[in-house]
């Protein structure tokens, strides 16, 4: 589903991010992309939505070298891919229900079909009676769930989550574990960057270890440390 | 899906408007105000040009008459006379009437009149031109025509004139060029900002893989309706503008009271459709600078 093959990241300024990094998720996996802050998560979950391109390297995403994609081949890999991230990023000016159906709207759905499949997606996260609610009068754990159904409405293969729990409180933080390893356990594929020990721990999934840049370890039922 | 985008893109635009209430209105009224000076400066560099071009038309040539010219050579010659290109009026002023408008103009001075004794004036012909340039061509065809003693050209006034106009165009133009080009700078900024707010929702259309009009066509509405609403308070200031200014002020100054060819429908049309292209362009300078590629 997604292959990284000898992947290497320079910033512009000759940070290094990333240093040969090497590797492969299959269909319906959940991953963890752990380490300290600072040590190449995030650079290479935006390596797989095309955010960034590889200083060297491959990345292939669904069979395809996302390298080598024009700008409107990037927008139609992203249909493929729900991301989430740590701060939410909803439209402070627009409901719930607005917020999940714009990532519809944007791709030219029909109202009807917008309304079916948000209503659909906002009953799973379990936030229906908030649909008329604004962001700024939900809790941290109802944005994220909010965020997260945006990222499932289009019904994405792979799911893209950069420190979703981190804003969140422990028990929220599991609430929203909970709705991914559903999620997951519907066959859809997460790649999912945390520091957050506890979770990676109980969790017991591949676990993919960065340091500098560099890929420490990857453990099958892995853990933190 | 083609009518669906298009619903959708009216949709979030006028969202996008009405949403922001201030930042739109900002942008509006300051469209309007920029819209109501270039409206100014273009109406004052047309007043101008009118005004010279009027005068300037008003030149006339005057020729003089052989003494002994008989009436039916009077009327051929005033003939041929009508019948060059660029003739408007030939006027035929008999030697009386000359003299007795010339003891007009010196009423005040007797002493004149007293050294002049009789009318040494000739009949003459005053000839109106349709404009200023034919002045050169009609007073190379009279000069050999038959029975004309004399011709009058202003010549030098006309040349004058002339060069004037050539620099009050070239002026104004400039101008008026510099001064688009400062309007479309101040507004197409003014739209940028506001849209700075939503450089987020920028992004999330293109995370969750919205292309081209999609993302473009709410934004680039937008920017065309705030330039539209702009340009048409823009209009209704400039034409109450221009009315107070023609009735208060222009009426007591006759020099100016030349029609000139404003048209208060056409400007109007002018600033619409300008504001609608600048917020257009703004909305498309927002949309390089923020989208990634």
């Amino acid at each position: 589903m997604i292959e990284f093959r000898n992947v290497i990241k320079y910033y512009g300024n000759g940070v290094l991010a990333l240093e040969d990094v090497s590797f492969k998720v299959e269909k319906g996996e959940f991953v963890f992309i752990v380490g300290p802050t600072g040590m190449g998560k995030t650079t290479l979950l935006k390596l797989i939505y095309r955010e960034e391109l590889p200083t060297k390297g491959k990345v292939i995403v669904g069979g395809v070298d996302i390298t080598r994609l024009r700008s409107y081949q990037v927008a139609l890999l992203r249909r493929r891919l729900g991301i989430v991230f740590q701060d939410f990023r909803l439209l402070p000016n627009r409901t719930v229900y607005e917020n999940v159906a714009f990532a519809m709207e944007v791709l030219g759905y029909s109202k009807k079909e917008i309304r079916n499949r948000v209503g659909r997606v906002l009953d799973i996260v379990g936030l229906l009676h908030k649909s008329n609610c604004y962001p700024n009068e939900l809790s941290g754990g109802e944005q994220q769930r909010t965020s997260i159904a945006r990222a499932l409405v289009n019904n994405p293969p792979i799911l893209i989550a950069d420190e979703p729990t981190g804003n969140l409180d422990i028990a929220t933080s599991w609430e929203i574990m909970e709705f991914l390893k559903r999620i997951n356990s519907r066959g859809t594929t997460i790649v999912m960057a945390t520091h957050n020990k506890e979770i990676v721990n109980a969790m017991r999934q591949r676990v993919i270890g960065l340091y500098n840049g560099r890929i420490v370890r990857d453990e099958y039922n892995g853990s933190y440390e | 899906m083609r009518v669906l985008s298009i619903g959708y893109i009216l949709r979030e635009a006028w969202r996008g408007l009405t949403r922001a209430r201030i930042s739109s209105f900002a942008a509006i009224g300051i469209i309007a105000f920029m819209l109501v000076l270039l409206g100014i400066v273009g109406y004052i560099f047309n007043l101008v040009n009118c005004t010279f071009a009027g005068v300037s038309n008003q030149l006339e040539i005057i020729v003089y008459l052989n003494d002994n010219l008989k009436a039916e050579e009077r009327k051929s010659l005033k003939d041929n006379i009508t019948s060059i290109e660029g003739v408007k009026e030939v006027v035929y002023i008999p030697k009386n009437e000359a003299w007795k408008r010339f003891k007009e103009t010196f009423k005040g001075n007797k002493l004149v009149l007293e050294i002049i004794g009789e009318n040494p004036l000739p009949d003459s012909f005053e000839i109106k031109l349709i404009d200023r340039n034919y002045i050169n061509y009609v007073s190379e065809a009279l000069r050999d025509m038959p029975g004309i003693k004399d011709i009058d050209v202003p010549l030098d006034i006309a040349n004058r004139l002339n060069s004037l106009i050539k620099w009050v165009e070239i002026g104004g133009t400039l101008v008026i060029l510099v001064f688009i080009g400062v309007s479309l700078f101040i507004i197409s900024n003014v739209i940028r900002l506001s849209f700075v707010s939503r450089i987020r929702e920028l992004e999330i259309m293109q995370l969750v893989g919205a292309t081209g009009i999609f993302i473009r066509g709410p934004f680039i509405l937008e920017g065309v309706l705030c330039g539209f609403f702009g340009g048409i308070i823009g209009a209704m200031v400039f034409n109450a503008l221009v009315y107070l200014f023609n009735r208060y002020i222009l009426s007591s100054f006759p020099l100016f009271s030349t029609a000139t060819n404003f048209n208060p429908f056409t400007s109007s049309l002018g600033l619409v459709l300008f504001g609608m292209m600048v917020g257009g362009i703004g909305s498309a300078i927002f949309l390089e600078r923020h989208l990634k590629r």
